[in-house]
């Protein structure tokens, strides 16, 4: 049970003038009250066990026994149960102290009045002796947090999608209609917050809303439930609750509905946002996902201004979902723009641009490929510069191959290994029109095909001066890589390294890819986000092109690399941009506000090219730290349409 | 809370809140935060102390901003009742105020030292109930040798003479100045000699609290069981300040804390920050507070109990204010922090704490320190120095 602190002036001195006893804690003689050592109270209060404060094993009424299961959390002078009946049907007991010292019954009847169908009606009320117990009958739904908690023991198993129908969206709804009304809660505890099958909201526990038209309210002294309470419950961030912070509570459901993980505590600090939900599966459709980040961002000034504003986003980019699902092979008009700078800073200290870029596109066919690349700054053996040309040297020997036919036999089907521009023996040209394999592992091979070979040609650049010794290879030289193959409305994504590709859609940005570093790793294993993100070396790369392993003799082999991969149809209004982190890293701050600029940058230009010059103004304004590169696809509708 | 008031004594009134209010036994070690509140318990019955105050001006002032900030000690003196006496002391013999702006010229003290001590002279003479304050202008850099200033301070702290330091130069030493004023619970005004208007309004509020004190030199007293580690303690209300870290000896577990005088309507805040180790489910007493008068017994003390428990929902309470306190001070924190990175010559450290300033004024929603902070550590990634200047600009806004 729960109770406010209190003070205490009681005398250190027993008054009946008992020896002193050693304290229970550090075994130092108590003569009073408390321990002059450690401070540890000598007669603490016991925590409530069974038979329960106030209704022993159970309620009785009508002939019906309703028997209590366990405590729920409760307040001062009251006790809080679940139970249940016979035929299974779930009860919360209340039991209030006679006379209701803190007010509770009335407090919760305010409450009731205020939040209307959010809360539920008391069934009946007994009175005993010394105490009042309301018993209420509990709907058939269960709470957000065993909803979302039930996931986690089969989390493949379940749909993204199904499940933000199932848990956010009914909250998002709910919310909406209290902003509507002109309430908020300041957040809420999701193992109070009842969501039956029919998407209906219910809280177990009334608590009273703010008003809406008396601005921003200190939340006091009251319950922040790990993951799911904004910062600002928890007093950072000037302190002070309004809508956002139901925002941040409904975006947390949406979050966990998403990556299908336990509660972050992170989620209460200011420090850092909670990781991509795609990072732990790779089903998350991007949309969602940055509804889900923007609505949990630890600054409330950057999320939705209310619980409306979060069910618009949520219902576009549901509909965006569906319409991409649903989307056939069609032919989009595509605008491409790029960049590559040196960045101001990067290029007082390091004269040569370690990033690298490759375009192609063909308009006829709507097949293109598109490439950056980002070379390591520190090896021994060979440089980031040769790294990353090494990458874009291998892309454009793929987009030979895919001019040339290379990846497809004469009925479109796909090929098992690349034809030698010497299999064409009639004499006739060879066709110019790029043609791609239909099957999407086949791609996917080509993307994995063409960074195994950027790998393999490293490694014959650096085998001859590479000394044979035993123990791992190091200080080879090394490159990061994001590829876009495009196919009409269809793109084949590959990334290995921390390069970024996003998409801009509907106002919101989503990184498609998982950055391969040291600190995504420990997060993909459970470790905290902040205790990832602050070890030393946290943003080491652990997968990029240039990694070898030794033969028996201490030869470099290169090993076959593990990009990852996925495929995306684009939309109309879709943007693609493919960057290395010179962008995100000095556009903003932090790598939300850098996202923001980007997401404004590309919106504001009138077309892609001058929103690649854009990024690239904005990563040097922000201190162009390191070499830029970016490629930006814009995808409309033809303008047939 | 519990509130004890000796028969002579002004009564103290002191509540506290503790973050989190009940400790988890899963999660030792993490930050306690107690917030600390001090008023004055007697309403309107306890009389006004009559104050007597004292300015110096260390380096010279000219032109327009000389002109204002006179016009800003004339109207001060205006202000005062009659039982107020003020003097101007530094570069010759202490003289009433009034005479002295009656001059052509004010004399300025040649160095702080010399103010301090002209000072604690002028002060020696006054009343047992008046409250004694000494207000410095610092106009420039400091040239002498910290010893001297702070022997010439302990020479006004014994005589119970506060100090408050104002309109510091851009250039000033801040953190010496911090301590000093630290001794009695004082002022250090953030505002330029370049800006006698913002100097004015600072001298104004400041003497307005002064003469409005009922009690004076109230003092806090901590005395902390061996379960709390304390850490840093901090200042909140009415201005951000960090004031000190807090190595307490093994045997040392007294923390004590000048919260000067006290006015009507007055309530200073503090913050101590501590850790707990892993330790029993139960309830503690975490530390004995007593607040107090320098000459006289206690007026207020109360008990910080802190509970334990197994119980995560019980653990997940929090007390919103604290952490808004602990937020609110932190800016001042890093900018110190960043004072000694600099001072150490760990570059690394002055960036990365840069960084931290940066997003502490974009969770506290202020554009404008986001912008001018930001700016400052792009500067100072690009050349590798940070002025004192620039120094005293961080502490402006991360106190603003």
């Amino acid at each position: 049970m729960a109770r406010a602190p209190e003070t205490d002036t009681t005398s250190d001195v027993r008054a009946d003038g008992a020896a002193a006893s050693p304290c229970l804690a550090c075994g130092a003689p108590v003569p009073g009250k408390y321990c002059p050592h450690c401070g540890y109270e000598r007669a603490r209060p016991a925590p409530p066990v069974p038979p329960w404060p106030g209704v022993g094993d159970g309620v009785d009424a009508d002939g019906q026994h309703i028997e209590i299961r366990a405590p729920l959390f409760g307040e001062s002078h009251a006790w809080r149960y679940l139970a249940d009946d016979a035929e299974g049907h779930r009860f919360e007991v209340l039991v209030v102290r006679r006379g209701d010292p803190d007010g509770v019954l009335a407090a919760r009847a305010d409450a009731r009045a205020a939040l209307g169908d959010l809360a539920l009606p008391p069934t009946f009320e007994l009175r005993t002796d010394d105490a009042l117990v309301q018993v209420t009958r509990l709907p058939d739904a269960p709470s957000v947090a065993e909803g979302l908690t039930e996931v986690l023991a089969d989390p493949a198993s379940t749909d993204a999608v199904t499940l933000v129908h199932r848990w956010a969206l009914p909250l998002a709804r709910r919310f909406a209609a209290l902003h509507q009304s002109g309430r908020f809660l300041g957040g809420a505890d999701p193992g109070e917050v009842l969501v039956d099958d029919e998407g209906r909201c219910y809280l177990r526990q009334p608590q009273r809303p703010f008003e809406l038209i008396d601005g921003p309210r200190p939340p006091g002294r009251r319950r922040a439930v790990r993951g799911y309470a904004a910062p600002e419950v928890h007093g950072r961030c000037g302190g002070v609750v309004d809508a956002r912070a139901d925002v941040f509570f409904v975006g947390a459901a949406l979050y966990y509905a998403l990556a299908r993980v336990a509660p972050f505590a992170e989620a209460g600090g200011v420090e850092d946002r909670l990781p991509a939900p795609h990072l732990f599966h790779e089903d998350v459709p991007p949309e969602l996902a940055a509804v889900a980040r923007r609505a949990t961002s630890p600054l409330p000034t950057r999320r939705y201004a209310d619980a409306g504003a979060l069910l618009e986003a949520l219902d576009v980019a549901l509909d965006s979902v569906a319409a991409r699902r649903a989307a056939g092979r069609r032919v989009l008009s595509l605008d491409v723009g790029h960049e590559l700078h040196i960045g101001v800073l990067k290029g007082q200290y390091s004269p040569q641009n370690q990033d690298d870029l490759f375009l192609a596109y063909h308009a006829d066919s709507a097949v293109g490929l598109f490439v950056v690349s980002d070379g390591v700054s520190i090896s021994e053996y060979g440089t980031g510069d040769i790294a990353s040309g090494c990458v874009r040297d291998e892309a454009l020997e793929l987009w030979r191959g895919i001019v040339h036919g290379r990846f497809v036999d004469g009925d479109g089907g796909e090929r098992g290994d690349a034809l030698d521009l010497d299999e064409t023996l009639d004499g006739r040209p060879l066709d110019p029109s790029p043609r791609l394999p239909e099957a999407e592992a086949a791609r996917q091979g080509m993307l994995r095909g063409m960074m195994d070979a950027a790998n393999a040609r490293i490694g014959e650049l650096v085998r001859a001066e590479y000394p044979r010794f035993p123990g791992p290879p190091e200080g080879i030289m090394a490159a990061t890589a994001v590829t876009a193959l495009l196919d009409a409305n269809r793109v084949t994504l590959a990334s290995i390294g921390d390069s970024r590709i996003y998409l801009l859609r509907d106002g919101h940005i989503s990184s498609l890819m998982v950055d391969h570093n040291l600190a995504t790793q420990l997060i993909r294993m459970g470790r905290p986000p902040t205790v990832a993100r602050g070890v030393p070396a946290a943003n080491a790369l652990i997968r990029c092109v240039g990694e070898f392993e030794k033969d028996a003799e201490g030869a470099l082999v290169p090993v076959p690399l593990q990009p990852d991969v996925r495929t995306l149809t684009v939309l109309p209004g879709d943007t693609l941009v493919l960057c290395s982190d010179g962008i995100p890293d000095y556009a903003g701050f932090d790598e939300e506000d850098a996202e923001a600029r980007i997401l404004e940058g590309v919106r504001q230009a009138p077309g892609a090219p001058w929103a690649a010059f854009e990024l690239m103004v904005l990563a040097n304004r922000g201190g162009g730290g390191d070499n830029i590169s970016c490629i930006v696809l814009r995808f409309d509708a033809p303008e047939a349409d | 809370m519990g509130t004890d008031a000796p028969r002579d004594a002004p009564p103290l009134g002191v509540t506290w809140l503790i973050n989190p209010p009940v400790g988890s036994v899963a999660d030792p070690g993490t930050e306690v935060g107690v917030l600390l509140t001090v008023r004055d318990a007697a309403a309107d019955d306890w009389p006004v102390a009559p104050l007597h105050w004292a300015f110096a001006q260390v380096g010279a002032v000219r032109g327009t901003a000389a002109s204002q900030q006179r016009a800003a000690l004339a109207a001060a003196l205006d202000a005062g009742g009659p039982s107020e006496r003020a003097r101007w002391v530094g570069g010759g013999p202490p003289r009433l105020l009034a005479d002295a702006l009656a001059a052509e010229t004010l004399p300025h003290a040649r160095s702080l030292a010399e103010a301090l001590r002209e000072g604690a002279r002028a002060l020696a003479a006054r009343p047992a109930d008046a409250a004694a304050r000494l207000l410095v202008a610092v106009h420039g850099p400091l040239s002498e040798s910290y010893e001297d200033i702070l022997a010439a301070a302990a020479e006004l702290d014994e005589r119970s003479v506060g100090i408050d330091v104002l309109c510091a130069h851009p250039t000033a030493d801040l953190g010496l100045l911090t301590r000093l004023a630290n001794l009695d619970g004082g002022e250090v005004m953030l505002t330029d000699v370049a800006e006698p208007v913002a100097c004015a309004e600072a001298l104004e509020r400041r003497l307005a609290t002064l003469r409005a004190q009922r009690l004076l030199d109230v003092r806090l007293e901590l005395k902390l069981t061996s379960l709390f580690q304390p850490q840093r303690l901090f200042r909140v209300a009415p201005r951000p300040l960090f004031l000190r870290t807090l190595r307490l000896g093994p045997d040392e577990r007294t923390v004590r804390l000048e919260v000067g005088p006290l006015a009507r309507d007055d309530a200073p805040t503090f913050l101590l920050t501590g850790t707990l180790p892993r330790r029993r489910i139960g309830r503690y007493r975490l530390f004995e507070l007593t607040a107090g008068h320098r000459t006289d017994a206690a007026s207020a003390k109360v008990d910080g109990l802190h509970g334990c428990t197994l119980d995560p929902a019980e653990a997940a309470t929090v007390e919103a204010a604290v952490r808004a306190a602990q937020e609110r001070v932190e800016g001042v924190a890093w900018v110190e922090d960043v004072a000694r990175a600099y001072a150490e010559g760990d570059a690394r450290r002055v960036a990365a704490t840069l960084d931290r300033l940066v997003r502490h004024f974009a969770v506290m929603d202020r554009s404008r320190a986001v912008r001018e902070a930001a700016a400052l550590r792009m500067r100072f990634l690009r050349s590798g120095t940070l002025g004192r200047m620039e120094l005293n600009r961080l502490r402006r806004l991360a106190t603003g």
